[in-house]
């Protein structure tokens, strides 16, 4: 294999690689669904406790979300500065 | 009729132009990419090399710049807060201060009680600061939050106050007895543990920020010129910048509050 053809072959690996990480999103987007419909149900039971409910539904969803923030870094890392294939040359 | 007739004159002007736009627009666009904070001033002391991609450099960056301007915005707002203070309050300004030092008194006392009240100021001053700075992406600046440089700071201080609140509440051996809890083979799960925890708040706050700036970059980069004449990036800046800089700010400050009162190792508290 020459080495154009290889390092195409690398360039496309890591761009896979970047979006397939981005799959790890899935999880993040469940959580906060639970976290927003358990919510909606609390605020439902008990509308006078809407403000706590609120923020602690919040600070639930940026934990949620970490996961999801991760990945998304770690895809941005592999897509803007492409480690694999600028090591190739 | 007159309503009617005046947005139907609107509307056809802004086809118009968009339609103009899109024959002046010939110029083929460059690919969409994503840097880091503008180098400003290089400098290369020490030993240190002024490289963008350097690991530790002294560059005075965009990021830094940025900074300093959104510190002389609100230490003039404090200053001017903070003048002619009287026991009855007289004018607006005393009232807008006492409404702001009590909103953030309150945000205190409810999540570490008011054992903590000296905390006030940091948390105040940490959640006007990142506010500001991540709506410093609504001027066209690149957001100084979205830099790891800047937020990774804020976090390395949450962990020094983690730390503090150890030894100030436990004595000397406080955080090394922290780390053998619940028993002993858990110290290097707790001290994993440890080491994540500023680093997971300043990667979610520097990962939203960037998250909605490389979203807007890309929606603003798509549309060009038409950005003018279809209003979509206002409605999603609205989510993206606005929304986004206020929530992050106040996670990562009930955060900090989170973690500082979780290192309480007073028994009382146990």
């Amino acid at each position: 294999m020459d080495l154009l053809e290889a390092k195409s072959v690398v360039l496309a690996a890591e761009v896979m690689g970047a979006g397939i990480a981005m799959l790890a999103n899935i999880g993040p987007g469940l959580g906060e669904g639970l976290v927003g419909s358990k919510a909606v149900e609390a605020v439902g039971r008990q509308p006078e406790a809407t403000g706590v409910i609120t923020r602690t539904m919040i600070i639930g969803d940026a934990i949620c979300e970490t996961s999801g923030i991760y990945a998304f870094i770690f895809a941005l890392m592999v897509m803007f500065t492409r480690p694999f294939s600028s090591s190739l040359g | 009729m007159k309503k009617a007739a005046l947005i139907l004159i609107i509307t056809a002007f802004m086809f118009s132009m968009t339609a103009f736009v899109s024959f002046a627009e010939e110029k083929e666009k460059e690919p969409f990419g994503v840097e880091g904070a503008q180098i400003i001033v290089p400098i290369e002391a020490f030993g240190i090399s002024s490289a963008a991609d350097s690991f530790v450099s002294l560059n005075i960056t965009a990021s830094l710049t940025t900074q300093w301007v959104v510190m002389l915005i609100l230490g003039t707002i404090f200053f001017l807060l903070g003048r002619n203070l009287k026991v009855k309050p007289e004018t607006k300004t005393q009232a807008a201060a006492e409404a702001f030092v009590g909103f953030f008194t309150g945000m205190v006392n409810d999540a570490m009680g008011s054992k903590y009240i000296k905390y006030v100021p940091y948390i105040a001053v940490i959640f006007c600061f990142s506010m500001f700075n991540s709506l410093a992406g609504l001027l066209g600046m690149r957001a100084p939050t979205a830099d790891i440089s800047v937020v990774g700071t804020w976090g390395l201080i949450t962990a020094f106050l983690v730390l503090r609140n150890k030894f100030k509440t436990g004595g000397f051996w406080g955080p090394f007895k922290s780390l053998l809890e619940p028993v002993i083979p858990m110290a290097p799960i707790n001290l994993i543990g440890e080491i994540t925890n500023p680093l997971t708040q300043s990667f979610r706050h520097f990962g939203n920020i960037l998250a909605g700036t490389i979203i807007m970059g890309i929606i603003y980069w798509a549309l060009g010129a038409f950005a003018m004449f279809i209003p979509l990036p206002a409605v999603l800046s609205m989510y993206f910048d606005i929304f986004g800089a206020v929530v992050q700010a106040y996670i990562f400050s009930t955060l900090t509050m989170v973690y500082v009162l979780m290192a309480d190792r007073s028994p009382d508290n146990a």
